[in-house]
């Protein structure tokens, strides 16, 4: 039985403990006089017995889902030679690999050796042991769950507490899964970055001035420093954020500006959802963008008056990024102007100031401290952008301040170190979480601080 | 002291020929389109001459056919009960009501012969003659030097630091705040107390040095005790500057202003010096308002 | 007011509205930048990809030769399957260009159409034997390289690298009046391939929508349950504060982030496949939580409180006043807000390239757990292939993407404007 036909047979038993539940009750109320003499609903009854029915039989799937790999694999790996123990923890799991093929009958045994024969023949017996049971075993609790249910109701006790106990439990865990992801970003990028910091020293990491990934496969490899210095990525990623903040923050500002206090009302409805679709954009569009339209275009403009720049230059990512950030710029500015209360325009027009005056030195200096916030929050994700980033700049970490030249970013490595292969146990995996640890503290420290600004700002005006 | 005629418009003159009618002749029912302020609202030499005002905000006619006059150096006080268009009205003088999109005024005001509506005149160099303080202190997040200087600063009227140390100084003395500022003009008007913030909005109209303030219930916001240092301060201010204050306290009118405006529904119904609206008032509404009746 | 102030006033108006137009038309510049950048954007995009909808085809007449295609009569069906079908083609073609005589020039010759040609024949003799022994006229697929010249490098632009002497080729056949452009239905029936001719977005289209499916089953019931609870349930305490701050900062995280999760939790700890629509599907959705969860909450304090008074008051529990009362009421925006969840899951690239759904994959999924790639990833693959051909097809892609994007978010407002609040 494979796991859609388990999950329809268990809400198939769901179902019926539900209606299970109801005519319980009815049967219950019956002799009493109807169901007004019931301590709840019938239909709680009903949820009741699903609870009982779904709960314990979803703890078990789960749990026997997810250990049932690690729990088959070392049963198995306790059976092969020992020479198999003393193998270091990539070749285990390739040897482990092959005997799964060999027991699902994709290799022959004899590619293996014989001696791993009590092993493969343990694999066919557990995964057939599970293949039965796992079904049989989650089902039949299911039913006892949903007959123990139907046996304890009784017309005197309020089912309606534990349901609605429950209703509070489920949506407590589901607002808890946030903190989960949170606990799961942290502890993923952390755990693999101290692997890394293992065999790269923190201190290279964070200071060296060279990037070059590529550990040597042989020794007498040619180029292969395996040079692990993030500090041309943070500047590249700084450059490019910051070429981009040149664009987005003043277009996005005098955008907002100008729709808020100048535009008319009908000019307002049908610009502001305009350049809203720019922030609908997906990434991966504005960086096709970059890389085909305004990166050539840069190029020849460069040309034409005898400047070089790179096929890949920083300018053209930086560009179309900031592009892509004027809406966001737009309209988290926009939430703040229009919060500044109207009374402050009034005081500055009523002492004779002309609109831009008004808003130069009266509402822009009280908007500040939301600008700051939303500005904040715009260069978060200008560090965290990647597909423009990997489609228009370059892979290659020069340390520069160029805007014409190549440079690269902490999200571009991450993404070349982790297309492809990965092997957990090379540093040139490990790196991309070391680097996405760094990005993440990065953006979460941007993110805290912004939000924390703008939250103080709304207070100021609420 | 000054020029009132007490039988004000044309019209009036002309029916001066029917027995004048005792107090209290004009009833309620007389508010129609073409109502005749009773009273005494035109005077000789107005520094403000307002004539056939009409304001709409969109379809909804806020202001109907309101003629009266503001004479130099008096303070004036226009009373009514809420929503009777008297801040409308106050605001049409220095064309504040120019901020609001769906606001549209028709007739004529003049300033000193010069019609402010007129093509001609810019609505930033009539404000800095006619000044405006609010209903609720809007002081700007700035520093107290700073809110005082914004005004000079923005007309230019400065060359030197000097010159505008010695313009905050002799405002903020003027709107009686300087003893109690003088040694933190850096910190921000946002952080003094409510009366105080209201004086730092009046010492900043002062600044630019206006022909006219207008104030919009300037002491609805605040406590008794500031609102006595508010008309006070009126009080001294009347002797340099002329004053039309909107107020929905009568006491406060009477305390204050040497003439009283009643409005009632967008219409001027009653205009004239304020020991006459108070004690004798022409027309019911006006005397039923400062009885009490309603308000 | 002294004339002498009156006087500077009125002479600095004049400095004062030039500095004010200049800053008034700064405003106007700015605005307008923003639109010419969403007009160049997607003038760039249809220019570029509006030629990958017709396709290149030429007719050849061809005689199903059961000599050349090494087929004996009576045939059987699985013979067709190995019949020399490209034989038939290099026939034909040697025969129309007889000139044609060096070793190379016939491999540039044979060029002139699809290798995938054969397939087409392959299906058609397979549904209809009796052709063999037969004429017939047909429409094959012309090369990639042959399309590319035919549709703009007649016109002198400069693209593709068709060799000359396949140029006058095609002049010839174009003379002959058997070479056309027709609508490109491929382009939505195939899955990917490494020749752009054949290549197609279906396999794509299908493995976003199964991602997304998946992230919606997880998202939007675990949003407006996490919604609920912390509107309705939760007490104002440190703990909530927590998942309150917690919510806000996991929606700036940067996607590529949720990747790396993927990756490390999903993939490597519990084992879920690479390249799968349900691993994508697990990460999206944790990326999509935070907005879902926003716009619930929105939508729930949207309610006013008096309808919960109402209830409360009849004697309802508070799990029935949010079941019956709120939920109900609040559901629509909830529902515009998960939507536009959606739209954005569905533009995104950097997360699944973390989880492997990068993959070249050429049969379209039929299901969650079938290896797959989305329509961005399909994107960014072509983007990086150097056919020319591949150039227009991503942008075509990409005019399919925005296509879903905007009858999302159409879809949303609608549902906003149709559903809007009834008290």
């Amino acid at each position: 039985m494979d796991l859609s036909t388990l999950v329809l047979v268990l809400i198939a038993v769901t179902v019926a403990s539900y209606y299970g539940g109801v005519m319980r009750s009815q049967a219950l109320a019956g002799p009493l006089g109807g169901i007004k003499h019931l301590a709840a609903l019938p239909s709680y009854y009903g949820f009741m017995a699903v609870i009982w029915t779904v709960v314990p039989a979803l703890i078990l799937l789960l749990i026997w889902t997810f250990t049932e790999s690690s729990v088959i694999a070392n049963m198995v790996i306790a059976l092969m030679p020992p020479e198999a123990a003393n193998l270091g923890e990539g070749e285990l799991s390739l040897l482990y690999s092959r005997v799964g093929n060999v027991a699902s009958g994709i290799m022959e045994m004899d590619t293996l050796g014989e001696a791993y024969r009590p092993a493969v023949e343990r694999l066919v017996e557990l995964d057939s042991f599970t293949a039965h049971f796992k079904p049989l075993l989650v089902i039949t609790l299911a039913v006892t769950g949903a007959l123990l249910a139907l046996k304890m109701a009784s017309a005197k006790w309020n089912v309606r507490y534990p349901v609605e106990r429950t209703f509070n439990i489920l949506l407590f865990l589901s607002s808890g899964i946030a903190v989960l992801s949170t606990a799961g970003i942290i502890f993923s990028v952390l755990f693999e970055s101290i692997r890394f910091f293992q065999q790269i020293p923190l201190f290279n990491f964070l200071f060296g001035t060279e990037w070059s990934p590529q550990i040597a496969i042989r020794a007498d490899q040619v180029g292969a420093s395996g040079a692990f210095g993030v500090v041309p990525l943070l500047v590249g990623t700084l450059l490019i954020s910051a070429i981009a903040m040149l664009v987005a923050v003043p277009t996005g500002l005098m955008s907002a500006i100008y729709l808020a206090e100048y535009a008319s009302k009908k000019t307002r409805d049908i610009v502001k959802p305009l350049l809203e679709i720019l922030a609908g954009i997906p990434t991966i569009v504005y960086g096709f963008f970059a890389a085909i339209t305004v990166a050539p275009a840069i190029r020849r403009a460069g040309e034409s008056i005898g400047l070089e720049v790179a096929s890949e230059s920083a300018l053209a990512a930086g560009l179309v990024m900031g592009v892509m950030i004027i809406p966001f710029v737009s309209s988290l500015s926009d939430d703040v102007i229009t919060a500044v209360p109207q009374s402050m325009r009034d005081g500055s027009y009523g002492l004779g100031a002309t609109q831009s005056e008004t808003i130069r030195k009266v509402i822009f200096p009280a908007a500040l401290p939301g600008i700051v916030g939303g500005v904040l929050l715009a260069i978060s994700r200008a560090i965290g952008e990647t597909m423009i980033v990997v489609m228009a700049a370059g892979s290659v970490a020069n340390l520069s301040i160029n805007p014409l030249e190549a440079v690269t970013t902490v999200t571009v490595q991450i993404v070349t170190l982790l297309v492809g292969d990965q092997e957990f146990d090379n540093a040139k995996t490990l790196a991309a979480f070391a680097l996405g640890l760094i990005l993440f503290l990065i953006t979460l420290g941007l993110n805290f601080m912004a939000l924390h600004i703008v939250k103080k700002y709304r207070e100021q005006y609420d | 002291m000054l020029g009132i005629n007490k039988m004000a418009g044309e019209n009036r003159t002309q029916e001066s020929a029917e027995p004048l009618a005792p107090v209290n002749v004009p009833g309620p029912e007389t508010i129609n389109e073409n109502y005749e302020t009773v009273g005494s609202p035109l005077v000789d030499n107005p520094l403000v001459k307002c004539r056939n005002v009409n304001v709409h905000y969109g379809e909804k006619q806020a202001i109907f056919n309101v003629n009266i006059d503001i004479a130099k150096n008096e303070v004036i006080a226009m009373i009514g009960p809420s929503g009777c268009g008297k801040s409308t009205f106050l605001r049409c003088i220095n064309r504040m009501n120019d901020t609001i999109d769906i606001c549209r005024v028709k007739g004529d005001i003049e300033l000193e012969g010069q019609d402010i509506y007129n093509r001609s005149v810019d609505a930033v160099e009539l404000r800095a003659r006619v000044g405006i303080v609010f209903q609720k202190p809007n002081p700007f997040p700035k520093s107290i030097y700073e809110n005082v200087a914004y005004g000079p600063r923005i007309h230019g009227l400065v060359n030197r630091k000097s010159d505008l140390d010695d313009i905050v100084e002799n405002s903020l003395k003027r709107a009686g705040l300087w003893d109690e500022v003088k040694d933190d003009l850096d910190s921000s008007g946002t952080g003094l107390s409510g009366g105080q913030q209201q004086r730092l909005c009046i010492a900043r109209t002062i600044a630019v040095s206006p022909d006219i303030i207008l104030m919009d219930e300037p002491c609805s916001a605040l406590d008794p005790i500031a609102t006595a240092r508010i008309e006070q301060l009126i009080a001294d201010l009347s002797k340099n500057y002329t004053i039309a204050i909107v107020t929905h306290s009568m006491q406060q009118a009477a305390r204050v202003s040497s003439r009283t405006a009643y409005f009632h529904l967008g219409k001027l119904i009653e205009v004239g010096e304020t020991e006459v609206i108070f004690t004798r008032p022409l027309h019911s509404l006006t005397e039923a308002y400062i009885t009490g009746r309603f308000g | 007011m002294s004339n002498l102030i009156r006087e500077m006033v009125r002479s600095n108006l004049k400095k004062r509205y030039q500095a004010e137009q200049r800053f008034r038309l700064y405003g106007l510049a700015s605005v307008g930048f923003g639109l010419l950048c969403l007009a160049l954007l997607f003038a760039d995009i249809i220019y570029k990809g509006a030629g990958a909808f017709r396709q290149t085809v030429v007719e050849v007449e061809l005689y199903f030769d059961p000599e050349v295609l090494g087929l004996n009569i009576p045939v059987e069906t699985d013979q067709i399957r190995s019949a020399n079908f490209d034989g038939v083609i290099r026939l034909m073609l040697r025969e129309r260009f007889p000139e044609v005589t060096t070793r190379a020039d016939r491999r540039a010759l044979y060029g002139l159409l699809s290798v995938n040609a054969v397939y087409d024949l392959q299906a058609l003799v397979m549904a209809n034997p009796k052709l063999i022994g037969q004429s017939r006229k047909i429409w094959l697929l012309a090369d990639d390289d042959v399309d590319m010249y035919y549709k703009y490098g007649r016109e002198g632009e400069q693209v593709g690298r068709l060799a000359e002497i396949s140029r006058i080729w095609v002049e010839q056949l174009a003379d002959d009046g058997v070479v056309k452009t027709q609508f490109n239905t491929g382009f939505f029936t195939n899955g990917d391939s490494r020749d752009p001719e054949i290549s197609g977005v279906k396999g794509a289209v299908m493995g976003s929508f199964f991602t997304l499916i998946v992230t919606f089953i997880i998202s939007f019931p675990i949003g407006v349950a996490a919604a609920i609870y912390m509107e309705e349930f939760a007490p104002k305490n440190k703990l909530t504060d927590f998942i309150e701050v917690n919510i806000n900062n996991l929606a700036a995280v940067p996607s590529i982030i949720f990747g790396l999760l993927g990756l490390a939790v999903f993939i490597n700890f519990f084992g879920v496949p690479r390249s799968v629509p349900l691993v994508g599907g697990l990460v999206l959705s944790l990326m999509t939580l935070p907005t879902v969860i926003i716009s619930s909450r929105a939508s729930i304090t949207a309610v006013p409180p008096s309808i919960r008074e109402a209830a409360l008051g009849i004697g309802a529990s508070k799990v029935q006043v949010v079941l019956h009362h709120v939920l109900p009421l609040a559901i629509p925006g909830m529902l515009t807000g998960a939507i536009i969840g959606m739209a954005r899951a569905l533009g995104e690239t950097a997360p699944l390239l973390m989880i492997g759904m990068i993959a070249f994959i050429i049969d379209p999924p039929s299901s969650v757990l079938d290896p797959a790639t989305t329509l961005p990833v399909q994107i960014y693959l072509w983007a990086d292939s150097p056919e020319r051909a591949f150039t227009e097809r991503t942008s075509a892609a990409i005019m399919v993407l925005l296509a879903f994007l905007i009858v999302m978010n159409s879809l949303a407002v609608w549902l906003r404007r149709r559903l809007e609040t009834r008290w």
